[in-house]
């Protein structure tokens, strides 16, 4: 079984009160990391720290700017307000708290129970209310959603997308919780509706004060509604920032592509669109280095090429029956990836002859236009009678802030490390 | 722009538990040759609904066509569908549907022969509209089998020996590089001299052998196609050509049955100004070789004096009715009677000639009746089939890598061999738009073929659209609820609302000024990245309310509880659509002009 990383070495704070916008294309791993936050699902590593004092934060960020990497030996602080190591008991009795608004309405509310006894739920099951206070509670709670008490003894499949929607809202709401997850909560919802749901959303924050982190793929409703956004690609955080700031100055070359993939509603504008070539990487193997240079327009040489980039043109270009270029080697038998190494060899050993050739041909190529592949090898070498293409180390760019509280993690801008060659 | 495509009062409905269910009601559209035309509106609106029936996908019962016309390439799509379904009302609930299985059959026989080759659709979920246990690239294939049969057996007939040109080809698929250029290299030399593909990228690859050696192998693949193959192309071939004819003949007669409503709204001094100044019609009386058109004196005379009255035509009457049509060609009319070649003067009528039939030939349909019943058994039996149809989708395989090129899938050999399920969304959608231009369509329907899609990948399906548009020229009738899209792609938007079209205008007017308070509501509606005035938090303009259960429509016009305009005429009498500027057309109390004196949005 191969190991998938839907979500790897993500750092994220929420302060309260606000709303903080988590943007990526589907396989992301945004629904994961939504998740997460709220215990669905157990991280493999790493914790989840909820409802710390403001001047505790501080210190708790300076000790994970120390000692980061060392996730074995959580300090006594972060245990205090861990909740991924809470017993099952202590975290049920934080649930009320915490809250899911999902996807889809057609799927995320019971189809046997009556609204009554949906929006009651969670009140009963928290052990918050008697069943009595919990219905009186519950219809309330449907009319502060915008629906009314009739409502109350339907069953779901009566209302249209909006109105369950709002159903799924009001159940999220009526444990008087602190915090919601709204995991994509409009998509499934046309553009009316969808503004009547957005402005239902802020009204509810303004009044009690929420906290929200909005996982959707839509950035126009991210701009509408969120403080701040994380950009999420393969797993990865690779941009964080206030809004604005995002909108108006985005960095990261993905997010520049995806600001520029949506769509105008306005036909006199016409803007320069940035057009991401392939498809997201499959996150069982994800490509190494920046995770986003296979893609990337402003991809550099250092960017995290490895030998798998170029195996499948190697099996051409220093093949000298496809190519002429490469007649003076002999039949080529086998393309090996080692580490950082690609390995050539050859029906007989290789001399140096053979090996001043191939560094010719990877000279030739790494001048054509998409050569940058090729630019990134190192040093042709032989190495016991084949012949080795050395790679830079990869190494994944940090998370570092370029300006006030714009993180991104890219090698284009100054503040990030650039990596060095292999120890 | 001359329209490819009209649709006039187009009506669908289904049956349900609850009682009859108009999903679309009364529809005109028009679609010009290599335009793209918008239908934007919410869901439950009818904008799949009008692009199925156009499709004639409906299932039939519980839905039904109930009426309307769809002109496309010179025949009525819908002729002689009031026979297919026959409605027999019940004292208690919905009337009771009754399809009569030989006119179905006849009438999906007969839209097989339009669809995909004249116009194709790509379906909103494309994992849900490939079928996950065949390959992708025999799913392409069939398609092309189905619509370009007579060419590929062309071209299983013109298999010949390998020329040096041919050898030169492959000596250079041999050496190139880059893999996108070998593929391009052996596509065309699969194509010119009658090989796989795939074998032509076997031998490439077998580099044990020498390139001389591989000619020389190449050589024994090529050749002339087996004697049995060649019999049965040409049987496939010419059995293709009768059946096209077949239907052809059947359906012109029956669009020319239909042309009477067409006639009615030709004459009719409100729908087209062109009538204005000739006499009323009184009657039509379409007949075998010649629609007849009866006329009236004068308008004020009543309809009891039609019987023993009427005018009698004279050789103006019969100029202007002539002019009449001259003028409309290249509009909407023009596509409706473009089969008509002369205009006569009869002792009562102005008859519009069609072109004579041919005699009926005995002989040439006894063939026709005993092929097709030979092909029928003979794909009766699974192995035959295979045997035969084999070399046939051989040959359509250089067509479905062309395909798979057109739309820019990477490395479409290997896409060729896999399942749906191994691609992703993006690519199923690019093999259902490959599937939608198989046939070489002059429409293609795209119903919301970007909603299932992450942006970035819309972004690039968008492109490719754009991309195709210009290469192919064929029209695109794009649905779709984002006006966003819309605004990227389109020419011509239509709105729709509740099963009916509320405004159809060139897409820069549309959104520099939208008439219908339902296109205002919309557009005011819309989250955007660019936001107007709009500071970010602050409440977002809604259109109140739900679209109406369509069960049981509003009074009047179908928005007005949801309007903030709406007045009381807008709940008693139902707007009909009018051109207030020209190019655009509104269904709106508040742009007719006899009331004009309500107040303006």
């Amino acid at each position: 079984m191969a190991k998938v990383h839907a979500v790897d070495s993500v750092d994220l704070a929420i302060h309260r009160g606000e709303t903080v916008a988590l943007v990526g294309e589907s396989g992301c791993g945004k629904t994961t990391l939504g998740r997460l936050l709220l215990r669905l699902i157990e991280p493999t590593q790493g914790d989840v720290l909820y409802n710390i004092p403001e001047e505790e934060y501080e210190r708790i960020r300076g000790e994970r700017g120390s000692d980061s990497g060392d996730d074995g030996h959580a300090s006594d602080l972060v245990r205090r307000y861990s909740m991924s190591r809470l017993r099952r008991r202590s975290m049920k009795s934080l649930r009320r708290f915490l809250q899911p608004v999902f996807q889809d309405p057609f799927t995320s509310l019971d189809p046997r129970m009556l609204i009554k006894d949906i929006l009651a739920e969670p009140l009963i099951v928290n052990g918050i209310a008697t069943r009595q206070e919990a219905y009186e509670l519950g219809a309330k709670q449907l009319q502060d959603v915008g629906l009314r008490a009739e409502h109350l003894y339907r069953f779901p499949h009566e209302f249209s997308g909006g109105q369950r929607q709002r159903i799924a809202i009001a159940r999220a709401l009526v444990s008087e919780p602190e915090f919601l997850m709204l995991d994509e909560p409009t998509s499934a919802l046309d553009v009316s509706v969808q503004a009547q749901i957005l402005n239902l959303l802020q009204d509810i924050q303004q009044k009690q004060g929420l906290t929200y982190l909005l996982i959707t793929h839509n950035l126009s409703v991210v701009r509408h509604m969120a403080d701040r956004v994380a950009v999420m690609y393969l797993g990865r955080i690779v941009e964080r920032a206030p809004t604005a700031e995002l909108f108006a100055n985005p960095l990261h070359p993905y997010t520049k592509a995806l600001l520029s993939a949506i769509p105008v509603p306005d036909p006199s504008r016409r803007r320069e669109r940035i057009i991401l070539p392939g498809e997201v990487p499959s996150p069982i193997n994800p490509p190494s280095g920046c995770r986003f240079h296979t893609r990337c327009g402003f991809v550099l040489v250092h960017c995290g090429w490895s030998p798998r980039d170029i195996a499948t043109i190697a099996t051409h270009l220093f093949d000298p029956s496809r190519n002429p270029d490469a007649a003076d080697l002999t039949k080529l038998e086998e393309v090996v990836i080692q580490g950082d190494r690609l390995l050539l060899e050859y029906h007989t050993p290789a001399t140096e002859e053979h090996r001043q050739r191939v560094e010719r041909l990877v000279k030739a190529r790494a001048d054509l236009p998409d050569g940058i592949r090729f630019r990134a090898i190192q040093q042709v070498a032989l190495d016991d009678g084949r012949i080795a293409l050395e790679f830079l180390h990869p190494m994944e760019p940090s998370l570092d802030e370029v300006s006030n509280d714009h993180f991104v993690s890219c090698y284009l801008y100054p503040n990030s490390t650039v990596p060095g060659r292999p120890k | 722009m001359e329209p490819i495509l009209v649709v006039r009062g187009l009506k669908t409905e289904f049956t349900t538990s609850r009682g009859l269910l108009r999903a679309v009601d009364g529809v005109d559209l028009d679609v010009g040759k290599g335009e793209v035309l918008g239908i934007v509106g919410e869901s439950g609106c009818g904008k799949t609904v009008t692009a199925l029936s156009i499709m004639y996908l409906i299932t039939q019962p519980p839905g039904r066509i109930a009426g309307g016309q769809i002109w496309f390439r010179g025949v009525n799509l819908l002729a002689g569908s009031e026979e297919d379904v026959r409605v027999r009302p019940r004292p208690k609930g919905p009337p009771k549907l009754i399809p009569s299985d030989s006119h179905l059959k006849r009438h999906r026989a007969r839209m097989n022969k339009v669809r995909g080759r004249g116009m194709s659709m790509v379906f909103q979920e494309p994992m849900s509209s490939l079928n996950p246990v065949l390959r992708v690239g025999y799913q392409v294939a069939e398609v092309i089998m189905f619509q370009r049969r007579q060419e590929l057996c062309d071209r299983i007939l013109s298999h010949r020996s390998l020329t040096a040109e041919d050898r030169d080809l492959f000596r250079q698929a041999i050496v190139t590089l880059d893999p996108a250029e070998r593929d391009r290299i052996v596509a065309g030399l699969s194509a010119r001299a009658g090989l796989r593909a795939d074998k032509v990228n076997a031998l490439i690859d077998a580099s044990r052998l020498s390139i001389d050696e591989r000619i020389q192998r190449l050589e024994r693949l090529a050749g002339r196609p087996r004697r049995a193959d060649r019999w049965w192309a040409r049987f496939l071939k010419r059995l293709d050509a009768m059946e096209e004819a077949h239907v052809a003949r059947e359906w012109a007669r029956l669009s020319r049955q239909s042309l009477g409503q067409a006639a009615i709204d030709l004459f009719d001094p409100n729908k087209n100004t062109a009538a204005r100044g000739l006499p009323p019609l009184a009657s039509v009386s379409p007949r075998e070789e010649a629609l007849e058109l009866y006329f009236r004196a004068s308008p004020d005379r009543g309809r009891e004096r039609e019987q023993e009255g009427g005018l009698v035509p004279t050789e103006d009457l019969r100029a202007a009715v002539g002019d009449l049509l001259r003028t409309s060609a290249g509009g909407p009319f023009g596509v409706m009677f473009a089969d008509v070649t002369s205009v006569a003067r009869g002792e009562r009528a102005i008859e519009l000639r069609f072109p004579a039939r041919p005699p009926f030939a005995p002989g040439a349909e006894l063939d026709y009746l005993f092929r097709r019943g030979l092909y029928r058994f003979l794909l009766l039996l699974p192995i035959v089939r295979t045997l035969l149809m084999r070399p046939v989708e051989e040959e359509a395989r250089g067509y479905v890598l062309d395909l798979l090129r057109l739309v820019r899938i990477p490395e479409a050999m290997k896409v060729y061999g896999e399942y749906p399920h191994e691609l992703s969304g993006g690519m199923q959608q690019r093999v259902m738009i490959a599937m939608a231009l198989a046939g070489e369509p002059a429409l293609m329907i795209a119903d919301e073929p970007t909603t299932a899609l992450d942006v970035t990948t819309q972004a690039q399906i968008l492109w490719l659209l754009k991309d195709l548009r210009k290469r192919i020229n064929a029209a695109i009738l794009y649905i779709t609820h984002d006006l966003a899209v819309i605004a990227e792609l389109s020419d011509r938007v239509a709105v729709m609302y509740a099963g009916k079209i509320v405004e159809d205008s060139p897409v820069a007017d549309l959104f520099r000024e939208p008439l219908h308070p339902y296109t205002q509501g919309l557009l005011e509606s819309i989250v955007s990245t660019e936001s107007r005035q709009l500071e970010p938090g602050s409440p977002l303009p809604t259109i109140p309310g739900v679209v109406p259960d369509l069960l049981n429509p509003p009074s009047g016009c179908r928005f007005h509880p949801r309007c903030k305009f709406a007045f009381e005429r807008c709940r008693l009498e139902e707007p009909l659509l009018l051109s207030p500027s020209p190019n655009r057309k509104v269904a709106c109390h508040l742009y007719d002009k006899e009331a004009a004196n309500v107040r303006a949005p």
